[in-house]
């Protein structure tokens, strides 16, 4: 469920397609990433995250914006990741508590991550890994805990 | 009669976003008018005339719940209709949200339909 509204929230809110991992191997990639966190709490605490390469952050920056990758700031491509992450909760909250759960949901953050933080999240297993326009993504829901 | 429009929201990525929008409805505002947060939103409402607001919930330092709060306290809700833009879809969340005074609520994301429908509701007869 959390592939499939993420891919849908890219399609519909960046006007981007995705499709899930290949041959190509993620611990490949080696770019600059932003690494994106949101947190919900309620019924339950839980926080996603959001890992792609900083020129796939400014292409989806442009594509939300209609204009040019590189015509925007860095300020707005760490804002179209972050924006992405709060539609994607936005959407999950309903599809796995219901549409009368109420859920306090964070600010998203982000911060910049080098190679080797990426290396460590490619090879986290519970992470979705997805190719969006051929740039790779990595997603992961944790939730933490039902209080 | 020209109208004001005020967004708020502490991504500048998405109050361009609402403001395109606006434009590719055909909503022709005199002026738009940003804030970053709910307490940036509330001095430009000190200071400027304001037709409609366009807030998201979570923003850091004054979120769009207080905001509408302080907004109902000061008595401008009657004349300035707010409708809140968010990701969050609780029906639970959108009834105590009008209960307060908000007027409408869109999900992001939007579509232009949705805002042109929300803005020619809210505002008839002030647009000219």
């Amino acid at each position: 469920m959390f592939l499939a509204i993420l891919r849908d929230s890219l399609e519909q809110f960046a006007f981007m397609f995705s499709e899930e991992n290949d041959e190509r191997r993620f611990a490949d990639w080696r770019e600059p990433c932003l690494h994106v966190s949101i947190m919900f709490s309620g019924g339950h605490d839980a926080v996603i995250t959001l890992t792609a390469p900083e020129s796939l952050c400014a292409e989806m920056a442009a594509n939300i914006l209609g204009t040019e990758p590189g015509d925007l700031g860095a300020e707005d491509d760490s804002d179209a990741l972050k924006e992405l992450a709060n539609v994607v909760c936005g959407k999950l909250i309903p599809e796995l508590f219901g549409d009368r759960a109420t859920f306090d949901l964070s600010v998203p953050s982000s911060v910049h991550i080098g190679e080797r933080e990426w290396l460590k999240l490619a090879e986290d297993k519970t992470a979705v890994q997805l190719w969006v326009e051929d740039k790779p993504m990595l997603a992961k829901l944790a939730i933490t805990g039902k209080v | 009669m020209a109208f004001n429009v005020l967004i708020v929201d502490d991504s500048r990525i998405v109050r361009a976003v609402v403001a395109r929008t606006l434009k590719m409805a055909g909503v022709e505002a005199d002026k738009i008018l940003e804030a970053g947060n709910g307490k940036e939103a509330l001095d430009i409402l000190d200071s400027n005339k304001v037709d409609i607001v366009f807030a998201d919930i979570n923003m850091p330092g004054m979120n769009g719940i207080e905001m509408v709060g302080h907004m109902k306290e000061k008595g401008l809700l009657a004349s300035i209709p707010v409708v809140i833009i968010s990701t969050e879809r609780s029906v639970t969340r959108i009834h105590d949200l009008k209960a307060m005074g908000v007027r409408d609520y869109l999900s992001k994301p939007f579509t232009p339909e949705s805002i042109r429908d929300v803005v020619n509701r809210l505002l008839a007869g002030k647009k000219g």
